[in-house]
């Protein structure tokens, strides 16, 4: 094959008469194979010391804004022939390196599939494009009297497609549950180029197998969400943030506990610890109410005769408990600050944030351990969370650090590892796999791993599908990293960690 | 090797590269790109203050090139991406930062930028020739001939360059209303372009700049006013911040015109003779509102003509769009910030007003070329009329004390 050096001094993948291809399918316009443009594809929300280049390709080779499925499959034909990897991208904000090349290739920016198709009031249905993000859907639905009942707390990047391919949780999950569960149908481009409408029909609950749960969690590697038809639901008469102060987060952890075992069902429960308030007081940003320690926040949705009853039975739970109702003004404070969970990370200025899955019943367990670790770490980190639904909490902290002093910076990256390890042994697990965490995939699946490579493998026999992330963990070389090697370097790096001196003002 | 800016390396660091800002970003959202989105350029500004040998090693290309010169200066200085920033960056800043850098250290503005300063160097306006009153001196004539102004006043009315040679009668319109609040008003006897355009594409340092500064600032002196008004929130902005930072800071009050109409209106000055039987829509201009923090009154103002039915587009106040002229974009890339101001107009009609109002001549001259455009566009298709009007806020008032 022709391949020409481009920009970078990096051997291309991409050859002029590829290149050529690609703008037939498309245009001129939106197509770039310029160094500067590609280098803003080269990652995502995660800061990556460069040397990472060393091993990964991250500058694809081309990046393409296409402005339908038709042209998608037509590319992906292409690269299917020529052997070239294919990266799904949406708005870029998830931090586990999913949306940017590890062997370079054609990055295809979706965020130009951006047109709410169609809001049907009859069957309660929306018909997306994936590029769209969930802030645009959210609001226009309001508008007209409807609602998506949960979208991830990146609402105003995120789009429909990056957050159903990483099947993760949000605000909302608690009543309605995730991606998943709005999805009643996808169209998706193969990795053969071929354009497939799965799902259900029209009637919401039809039997059968729906194969478009296949690509809910699948990091862009089987294929690429185009088009997606999600339920929705009519606008409550009223949202309604309540928020509570605790002691610290174990005894919040309890009253969580009973508010699950209780019949209200809010639509969200979040909770954050007192060095995160602490963060942010230390960067001066105001925050109502002086004396906020450990915080539940909770938001009910519904008619607001029924919320009065609900808010008086969760009242109860948490007085019991020693729990402090704070103002309706912090509470709708918190609320507005859904969005902004990481506002703290210009006290860092990195902050690098860890998610994990755990059983209800194991929350508190989970939250002295947690404790324990940062403080064998000597790091600065809060814990954040969610519940996600009845029996799981989810864990959110987050450590800061300076990216500028590059060990310490990268010895604590074992904190996230060391999470992981902490969510197995107390019967959960870490979220996402992307380009980290593959090794992750065998605990969290246990045999269910080698069906899901089996997948991979028939639906993708070239590997050209977001090659290098979720089922497997590659290299530019095509050299997996080991399980092994990437945990005993972690657990190397927590030690070193360990014996380093503390960072300036740690928690605990 | 490694580029230092000073005043961003916080900024850079703090991002969380989350892409909120992006998303709101208007010349992102037209242009499409990764690198037209403040993400995008912080990301690579980022890049080149942390170069080193590892560059190198790797052969990554990380320079100062003209695709990123164009980026920096491609933006409207709307202050969008502050709004919904998650770390309260104010990337718009940023840029301005590093567009002074550029000026220190002799990298080029784009060319129609760099004439802009010797045209105004020469001119004292942005404007070349052929406009409604003709040069600088042609309208000092007009306001001395026509107006009779005295050379003394308590309140200086500063008409800007928009009002005076492309909408004649947003001028017209502001010294009819103050003729008629009977304050003691007038105006400079020589008044120079403020200088704004060069204060937001990096050139606040240079000599034009600062002739500017010095001149308008000695000129509002020997009027003995203690006050200055006008009714273009990019002249307010050049007193009341560039001045300040570029040259040194007035010593008299700078006032928007919506603030002194709503004293008069307060004080009974002016009273509405005539009502207006329309439908409006408020647009919020990014440097009144954002920027200045002014939202309540226009709002007040138009809430006491009688007639009027105000209506609140979708986004307003802090969340109000841009109408894609801010910034130098409309000379820079006139199709680009064309594209903005027509997003802008459709947004309008959504609310089925008749009349468009904003309050600086910016705004004004950028969204009522838009409907022309758009009513071309919908002749060409057969169609016809917008149903659309746009007036300044100045204009509306003049028209009815
Ligand atoms: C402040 C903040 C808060 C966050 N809160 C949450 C939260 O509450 N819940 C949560 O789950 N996550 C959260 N995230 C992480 C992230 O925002 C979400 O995972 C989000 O859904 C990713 O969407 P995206 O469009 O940015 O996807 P990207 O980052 O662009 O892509 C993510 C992965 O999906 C693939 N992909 C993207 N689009 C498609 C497509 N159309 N078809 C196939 N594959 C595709 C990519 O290849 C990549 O592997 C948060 C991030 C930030 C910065
Ligand atoms: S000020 Fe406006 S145009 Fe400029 S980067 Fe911010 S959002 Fe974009
Ligand atoms: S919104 Fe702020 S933190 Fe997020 S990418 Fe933009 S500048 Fe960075």
């Amino acid at each position: 094959m022709n391949r020409k050096m481009n920009g970078d001094c990096e051997m291309s993948k991409v050859t002029d008469e590829i290149h050529g291809q690609i703008i037939g399918i498309t245009d001129e316009e939106r197509v770039k194979i310029d160094a500067f443009e590609r280098r803003m594809y080269s990652h995502d929300l995660a800061s990556l010391p460069k040397m990472m280049e060393l091993g990964f390709k991250m500058m694809p080779d081309l990046v393409v804004i296409p402005k339908d499925a038709e042209e998608i499959a037509e590319i992906i034909k292409i690269a299917r022939k020529e052997g070239i990897p294919v990266v799904p991208r949406g708005g870029a904000s998830w931090g586990l390196g999913g949306a940017m090349p590890v062997d370079g290739g054609i990055v295809i920016d979706l965020t130009k599939m951006n047109k709410i198709l169609n809001i049907d009031k009859n069957n309660f249905n929306v018909t997306v494009e994936s590029g769209v993000t969930w802030k645009k859907l959210y609001d226009s639905l309001i508008k007209m009297g409807y609602m998506i009942g949960s979208y991830p707390s990146s609402a105003y990047a995120a789009t429909i497609g990056g957050w159903i391919s990483t099947g993760g949780v949000g605000v909302g999950t608690y009543k309605y549950g995730s991606a998943i569960d709005h999805m009643e149908s996808l169209e998706v481009v193969l990795p053969t180029g071929r354009i497939l409408e799965i799902g259900e029909s029209e009637t919401s609950t039809t039997g059968g197998q729906d194969l478009s749960r296949l690509f809910f969690g699948a990091e862009g590697t089987l294929g690429i969400v185009t088009k997606a038809r999600l339920k929705i639901h009519p606008a409550p008469e009223e949202i309604r943030p309540l928020s509570y102060g605790f002691d610290n987060l174990k005894v919040l952890s309890s009253v969580v506990k009973k508010m699950t075992l209780s019949d209200v069902m809010p639509l969200h429960i979040s909770f954050l610890d007192r060095f995160h308030f602490e963060f942010l007081r230390d960067l001066g940003i105001e925050i109502p109410g002086s004396e906020i320690n450990d915080m539940l926040n909770i938001a009910l949705e519904g008619d607001s005769a029924v919320l009065d009853l609900e808010e008086e039975a969760l009242d109860k739970i948490a007085m019991t408990n020693n729990g402090k109702k704070q103002e309706n003004d912090i509470a709708l404070h918190e609320w507005n600050e859904r969005f902004f969970e990481l506002r703290t990370k210009r006290a860092g200025p990195t902050a690098t944030l860890g998610e994990v899955f755990i059983p209800i019943s194991n929350m508190a367990e989970m939250v002295e351990d947690i404790y324990k670790l940062i403080k064998k770490m000597k790091l600065r980190a809060a814990v954040t969370g969610m519940i996600s639904d009845r029996n799981t909490a989810v864990f959110m902290p987050y450590y800061l650090s300076d990216e500028r002093k590059l060990i310490r910076n990268l010895v604590s990256l074992s904190f996230i590892k060391k999470l992981g390890d902490l969510a197995f042994t107390h019967g959960g697990r870490p979220a996402g796999q992307g380009l980290f965490f593959p090794g992750n995939l065998k605990k969290t699946y246990g045999p269910g791993r080698d069906t899901m490579m089996d997948i991979k493998s028939v639906m993708d026999p070239f590997d050209l599908m977001n090659p290098g992330k979720t089922t497997e963990g590659l290299t530019r070389f095509g050299i997996p990293i080991p399980t092994f090697a990437m945990n005993s370097g972690m657990n190397m790096m927590a030690w070193i960690k360990h014996i380093l001196t503390k960072d300036k003002k740690v928690s605990t | 090797m490694k580029i230092k800016i000073g005043g961003i390396e916080n900024d850079l660091y703090a991002c969380l590269q989350c892409g909120y800002c992006t998303s709101i970003c208007p010349v992102y959202n037209e242009v499409g790109w990764e690198s037209a989105s403040p993400r995008g350029k912080i990301f690579y500004i980022k890049q080149l203050t942390q170069k080193s040998i590892w560059d190198r090693i790797l052969r990554r290309k990380i320079d100062i090139n003209d695709a990123l010169i164009k980026r920096i200066y491609q933006c409207t200085n709307c202050g969008a991406c502050e709004e919904v920033c998650h770390v309260n960056n104010k990337p718009y800043e940023i840029w301005g930062l590093v567009k002074d850098w550029f000026y220190a250290n002799n990298i080029d503005p784009p060319e129609i930028l760099k004439k802009m300063q010797s045209t105004i160097e020469t001119n004292h306006s942005p404007y070349v020739s052929g406009f409604e009153s003709g040069s600088v001196a042609d309208r000092n004539e007009l306001l001395i001939k026509k107006y009779k102004l005295p050379e003394k006043g308590e309140v200086v009315f500063f008409v800007g360059c928009v009002s005076s040679y492309l909408l004649i009668k947003m001028m017209n319109s502001a010294l009819k209303i103050l003729r008629k609040s009977g304050i003691n008003y007038t105006v400079l006897k020589d008044e120079w372009c403020c200088g704004n355009i060069l204060g937001a594409t990096g050139q606040g340092k240079s000599p034009t700049f600062q002739k500017s500064a010095q001149h308008n600032m000695a000129a509002v002196k020997a009027t003995g006013a203690n006050t200055l008004v006008t009714s273009c929130p990019g002249c307010y902005r050049t007193f009341s911040e560039m001045y300040p930072k570029y040259a040194s800071k007035p010593d008299f009050e700078v006032m928007h015109f919506t603030e002194l109409l709503v004293d008069l209106i307060d004080n009974e000055k002016i009273s509405f003779k005539k009502s207006f039987d329309k439908k409006i829509a408020y647009h919020d201009p990014c440097e009144l509102g954002r920027l200045s923090g002014i939202y309540e009154p226009p709002r007040k103002i138009l809430e006491n003509i009688p007639g009027i039915k105000l209506t609140e587009l979708i986004d307003n106040k802090k969340d109000c769009n841009c109408c894609g002229n801010g910034g130098g974009l409309s000379s820079l890339e006139p199709d680009l910030a064309m594209n903005i101001s027509l997003k802008k107009i459709d947004e309008v009609l959504e609310t089925k007003a008749d009349t468009l109002v904003s309050s600086c001549p910016n705004c004004r001259h950028g969204l009522s070329n838009a409907i022309l455009e758009k009513k071309k566009r919908m002749s060409t298709n057969g169609g016809g009329d917008l149903g659309l009007d746009m007036m300044d806020i100045t204009e509306l008032v003049g028209k009815l004390v």
